[in-house]
């Protein structure tokens, strides 16, 4: 591990990405603290205002604070997020490493039945789910997490398969190890960079079909704030109060820009074809 | 080849079923009675047990299964619950009309990708590299509807200029298809050049370093026939893995372009029918749109083969 936290230190874009998340995240956990106002609190007299002391960068069409509502849609966003990736992770792995590790027709039925689900547009198949299960907060992150499973099943089974043949593997399996105990003890440790490396481009994909979901009115519902749902309804005020339209596209942007650097960076260290270049 | 494209067809089969029994699910997961749903909490218990009888939905589930892929397979996708129209037509009609904007947003795309793609890979590290770079990060970064409303308040602040709301076919008036149009296709071109740039690159980068271009150099080639004559096709299979990806991605991604720019194509038909709780428009919807993502793919390894006739499947 110390290669990696020195590889890591010495990658600027890396540093400097896990800074910035690092920020996203303590603003997420300390909304309460940092946020000026309730997200939900209406000013009645204050409707969309520009910046003042008061409300840092305006007020939206019903007189809440846009800064509140940001900082708590920073909190939407990375939990849906990081809940939707957990997901996919869980069952990709548990997926991969059975498909890999057993092989034949277990590998066959396991792979078609990830060759179906990749067979829909990522944001098609979220809004299809979505639209059986209703929209909510715990049913976007299924959503989002079903759809990823396929790419999390198919990093860990490559994994597997070049792994599994080891002669450690061989050895743990002479000794009389059980099933459960290779897979899980001898092959998973070393599917973990992968898989890592996967799960941190990921977030950024989930966070993006999170706040398109709810830019569609069919993620997370009113009157949480979610920075999609805000750019959906500043777009009937869009000539009056630009604001509310520009500063949740920045405050996305920004985190997804954060984490597909962070994840790249992660990539360039963990993957020897990818060093070096 | 022949056998190849056989082999290749008859994987489908197994994908195909796969693809029908989810879309069938989709209906049968929501929680609750869904002919009361679709009908909303108006409906008469009369008005619902018809809906049961004509949907079947009081069959056993192997039964509505059978008798809805059959209607499939004939091309019945049934009627919407909503305006009780046929709902192939209205595909087949909403289709077109995403398959223009599609082309629109690829071919901007593309354009705009390829180029600045090779440059940013012959001149690697250079000034103009960085930015081709950074370009391609913030493109990938971007969300659509994000790009695409800033896109809308800047014509509209700076310009004091909105798209028409009529969709017209490009054959019978271009200028006006050219203005529904092209808002909208930039946004989607954005999010193409990002990944097809991104990919032109790492692909040129890969291929340059080969020996067979530092031999076509030796004997004194221009810089122009090395790329495009030597380096061009060797680097075009991720090209083309990528672009066929994000043919079917715009397909399905279209759904979000469509309703922020008001275009009545397949993806707001679906959305309707999701706002409105007409399964059978959604289900019909979805099965079309994987059905072509499917028929784009097997088009892609049919498009390596003729690019690299080295690849034998």
């Amino acid at each position: 591990m110390s290669t990696f936290r020195k590889r890591f230190l010495a990658n600027k874009t890396a540093v400097f990405c896990s800074v910035l998340l690092l920020l996203l995240c303590l603003t997420a956990a300390l909304a309460p603290v940092l946020a000026p106002h309730d997200p939900t609190q209406m000013f009645q007299d204050h409707r969309m205002e520009g910046s003042s002391g008061d409300f840092l960068i305006g007020t939206d069409q019903f007189g809440r604070d846009l800064l509140s509502r940001i900082i708590y849609g920073a909190r939407v966003s990375l939990v849906v997020g990081v809940s939707a990736v957990v997901v996919s992770v869980v069952f990709g792995t548990l997926f991969g490493l059975t498909a890999g590790y057993f092989g034949r027709w277990v590998d066959g039925f396991i792979m078609r039945c990830m060759d179906v689900l990749f067979a829909f547009p990522e944001i098609l198949l979220a809004l299809a789910i979505v639209a059986a299960l209703g929209p909510g907060t715990f049913n976007t992150i299924m959503a989002i997490g079903i759809v990823n499973i396929p790419i999390f099943t198919r990093t860990v089974r490559g994994a597997v398969l070049s792994i599994k043949n080891l002669e450690y593997v061989e050895s743990a399996r002479a000794i009389g190890a059980s099933t459960k105990r290779i897979m899980f003890l001898e092959i998973f440790p070393n599917v973990t960079a992968p898989l890592l490396v996967q799960s941190s481009l990921a977030i950024s994909g989930a966070i993006l079909t999170e706040s398109a979901l709810s830019f569609l009115g069919l993620g997370i519902q009113p009157p949480d704030p979610s920075w999609g749902g805000m750019i959906s309804e500043a777009r009937r005020y869009m000539e009056l109060a630009p604001g509310m339209i520009v500063w949740p596209c920045l405050a996305m942007s920004v985190t997804i820009l954060a984490c597909n650097m962070f994840g790249d960076a992660v990539r360039d260290i963990l993957d020897p074809r990818h060093r070096g270049k | 080849m022949g056998s190849f494209l056989i082999k290749r067809v008859a994987s489908l089969i197994p994908i195909l079923f796969g693809i029908s029994v989810l879309v069938f699910t989709i209906l049968h997961l929501v929680p609750g009675d869904p002919a009361s749903i679709m009908l909303g909490t108006n409906a008469t218990p009369e008005a619902i047990a018809a809906l049961h009888k004509s949907m079947g939905l009081d069959q056993p589930l192997i039964t509505q299964y059978l008798h809805w892929i059959g209607g499939m397979l004939h091309g019945n996708f049934g009627v919407s619950v909503h305006s009780g129209e046929e709902i192939l037509p209205q595909i087949l009609k909403r289709f077109l009309v995403t398959l223009q904007l599609t082309v629109f947003g690829v071919l901007i795309g593309w354009v705009l990708a390829i180029p600045f793609g090779i440059l940013s890979a012959i001149r690697a590290h250079s000034k103009t590299d960085i930015l081709v770079r950074v370009a391609t990060l913030l493109g990938i970064s971007v969300p659509n509807f994000a790009t695409g409303t800033l896109l809308l308040l800047g014509s509209s602040l700076y310009f004091n200029w909105f798209p028409p709301i009529d969709v017209v076919n490009f054959w019978e008036n271009p200028v006006e298809a050219f203005q529904v149009f092209v808002l909208p296709a930039v946004t989607m071109g954005i999010v193409v050049a990002a990944g097809v740039m991104r990919m032109t690159r790492s692909a040129f980068l890969e291929t340059m370093d080969k020996d067979f271009i530092r031999t076509a150099r030796a004997k004194g080639n221009s810089q122009w026939t090395i790329v495009m004559g030597h380096a061009f096709r060797n680097s075009s299979i991720p090209i083309v893995t990528i672009a066929g990806m994000q043919i079917g991605y715009l397909l399905g991604g279209s759904v979000i372009v469509e309703q922020l720019f008001s275009i009545p194509g397949l993806g707001q038909y679906i959305l309707e029918g999701i706002y409105q709780r007409d399964y059978p428009v959604v289900q019909g919807g979805v099965l079309f749109v994987a059905l072509v993502f499917v028929l784009v793919n097997l088009l892609i390894d049919l498009i390596y083969t003729w690019i690299d006739p080295r690849i034998k499947y």
